[in-house]
């Protein structure tokens, strides 16, 4: 079932038009990775994606509907979203963001839902940060504050989530953390996953999908091992690169082999 | 690697709990103490003056009614006086509460919006060049701070309010008009006085009459900062997060800031213009109290009163029988309570 759609959108801003006339469909309950090199347009498809920014032409849909003109309320209970660097007032303790991802599902006038707390609970649990809810986000380490930013995301009950690059400011064991979390949340809730990653090993080894970008455009998508070869790596990231099957894994493999200098 | 089971089970611990409750209790306290000090603030208002009234006396005549010359002093001068003080106390803390929220930007004040600037300019026109019409002054100097506003937010909007476009189209608005005011009072030096005294923010002789022309701005700013305290919480979370929680990032913005401008307008319309209250109370009360607006905007509201009244009677009574404006107790006895707390707090 396609969950998430988008239609010949182009993004971009009035005099710089970044991506050109895609179109991308999202299974439901599968992991999808978006890679390519920097300034290809990855992050501008996840933030027409989270509604960041609005499509020149084209229309993004969420199961049938425009993405755009669903309300905000009813669309963050379907799909939550893991900024990159996200800010917080720097008294917040994790509870009280993780209580915050709640705020979709309140009604004005009716205090929060006996659930609420139950779900606050699990979410903090799904990711492992009950231990620390007391704890003020500023005192967390990298990791830890990812997990919790997640927690909220969690806590509202979404069927999407969206990552900006979860793993980029944390450490290799940190990050393999962080892919695990995501793979048994999509294995375990059933949670479609989008995410854009710059470690194409970790895309490798998490997705069921990848999407190449490059240029604004999409270059291949697929399977890991349709669309992981040397041709995409010299043509796409202009470096050369040797690539097999893990005999461990049986997943493609890669080796990095050197520059391509033009 | 597996996600270790005995962390996906745990539950906040007892430790974690107490202290999360302890933090609550802490916050609930604070602002008790703000609460005290407000209504100690109110009482001296009304008990110092020429005629010193024992506060016993104050509230009795407040509660139950009583005869006697106390009675023409507190109904008719002291009392108007004090609910004006206190109401633009709150005004301008609240003011200063949202914007410092929705421009994420610690240095946000009413004035940031051109509130001052734009009624400085419309008032000293008026007092300087129609002397004749200064009885128009509340609503002369309201139209100029919401012109201001207004101008501002016609020129910082583009898609939606940002808080950087606003800061910087409220310097521009706040130097053309702060030009103009300056021109007159050149030009004019020897009809300066009066301007001057609203230049600084004076109580002196507001009663009955600025009470109800005030009364409606703050109570329905009030309702309506409070009702918007949740989601100002979200906000602090910055425009993308609160978006993808379901927040309508613009609205939110603008319509928080029009709250602000006329909590703000109001209140400088009344008493001049006291800058220091929007900036600073909220300061203080966020360093005791923390971020969290459902307590922050109630701690800022009282903390303001406290502020003003208190203020305002030293004005009084200090050189009585020459009053000092307020603004200026303000920021004499205010700046080094301020860089106390934030010394305090930077330990």
């Amino acid at each position: 079932m396609t969950l998430l759609k988008l239609d010949e959108v182009t993004l971009g801003y009035r005099q710089n038009l970044i991506i050109d006339g895609m179109s991308l469909d999202v299974e439901a309950g599968k992991i999808y990775t978006i890679i390519g090199p920097n300034g290809s347009g990855k992050s501008t498809v996840l933030k027409t994606l989270s509604r960041n920014l609005k499509p020149l032409k084209g229309t993004a849909y969420l199961q049938q509907r425009n993405l755009f003109t669903i309300p905000g309320k009813e669309l963050a209970t379907r799909m939550a979203v893991l900024n990159q660097k996200p800010r917080a007032p720097e008294d917040l303790t994790v509870l009280d963001l993780v209580e915050h991802g709640r705020f979709p599902h309140r009604k004005r006038w009716r205090k929060g839902a006996a659930d609420d707390k139950k779900i606050v609970d699990w979410a903090m649990s799904q990711t492992g940060v009950s231990p620390m809810a007391e704890r003020k986000l500023d005192s967390l380490s990298g990791g830890e504050g990812q997990r919790a930013w997640l927690a909220m995301a969690l806590a509202q009950q979404p069927s999407i989530l969206l990552l900006d690059e979860p793993t980029t400011y944390l450490d290799i064991n940190h990050q393999l953390e962080m892919m695990e979390l995501v793979k048994q949340l999509n294995a375990d809730l059933g949670l479609t996953v989008v995410m854009i990653l710059h470690d194409i090993q970790h895309a490798i080894q998490y997705s069921d999908y990848i999407v190449v970008i490059k240029n604004g455009r999409i270059y291949s998508s697929g399977r890991p091992q349709q669309v992981i070869n040397e041709k995409m790596f010299e043509e796409v990231f202009t470096v050369t690169a040797a690539v097999g099957q893990s005999e461990r894994t049986g997943n493609v493999a890669f080796e990095i082999t050197g520059l391509i200098r033009r | 690697m597996e996600i270790n089971n005995a962390d996906l089970t745990a539950v906040v611990s007892n430790e974690g709990l107490t202290k999360l409750r302890e933090r609550k209790i802490w916050r609930i306290w604070i602002t008790f103490a703000f609460l005290t000090l407000a209504l100690i603030s109110v009482t001296v208002s009304i008990s110092k003056g020429a005629m010193t009234i024992p506060w016993r006396e104050v509230w009795s005549h407040l509660l139950l009614g009583g005869e006697g010359p106390a009675r023409e002093v507190i109904w008719n001068i002291r009392f108007p006086r004090t609910l004006i003080g206190a109401m633009v106390g709150i005004n301008l803390a609240l003011a200063g509460a949202i914007l410092q929220g929705i421009m994420k930007n610690p240095l946000a004040d009413p004035q940031i919006i051109g509130v001052n600037a734009g009624a400085g300019f419309f008032a000293i026109i008026l007092l300087i060049l129609y002397p004749q019409y200064n009885h128009l002054l509340t609503p002369v100097a309201f139209a100029g701070a919401v012109l201001a506003c207004l101008i501002i937010y016609i020129l910082s909007w583009k898609d939606g309010i940002r808080p950087i476009r606003v800061i910087l189209a409220g310097v521009a608005v706040s130097a053309f008009f702060g030009a103009g005011i300056t021109g007159l009072l050149v030009f004019y030096s020897d009809r300066v006085h009066g301007a001057m005294m609203f230049m600084a923010g004076s109580l002196s002789t507001r009663s009955w009459p600025q009470f109800e022309t005030l009364l409606p701005y703050t109570v329905i700013g009030v309702v309506l900062a409070l009702c918007f305290a949740r989601k100002l919480n979200i906000l602090l979370l910055g425009d993308e997060n609160a978006r993808s929680l379901g927040l309508h990032v613009e609205w939110t913005r603008l319509l928080l800031t029009a709250v602000a401008a006329l909590l703000a307008a109001s209140a400088v319309a009344i008493v001049g213009l006291l800058g220091f209250v929007g900036l600073i109370v909220p300061h203080a009360a966020r360093l005791l109290v923390g971020n969290d607006y459902r307590i922050l905007l109630p701690a800022s509201a009282l903390l303001g009163i406290g502020v003003v009244t208190l203020s305002d009677t030293l004005a009084r009574v200090t050189f009585a029988p020459t009053e000092v404006p307020v603004g200026v107790v303000m920021a004499v006895i205010g700046a080094p309570f301020f860089l106390y707390l934030l010394r305090r707090e930077a330990r």
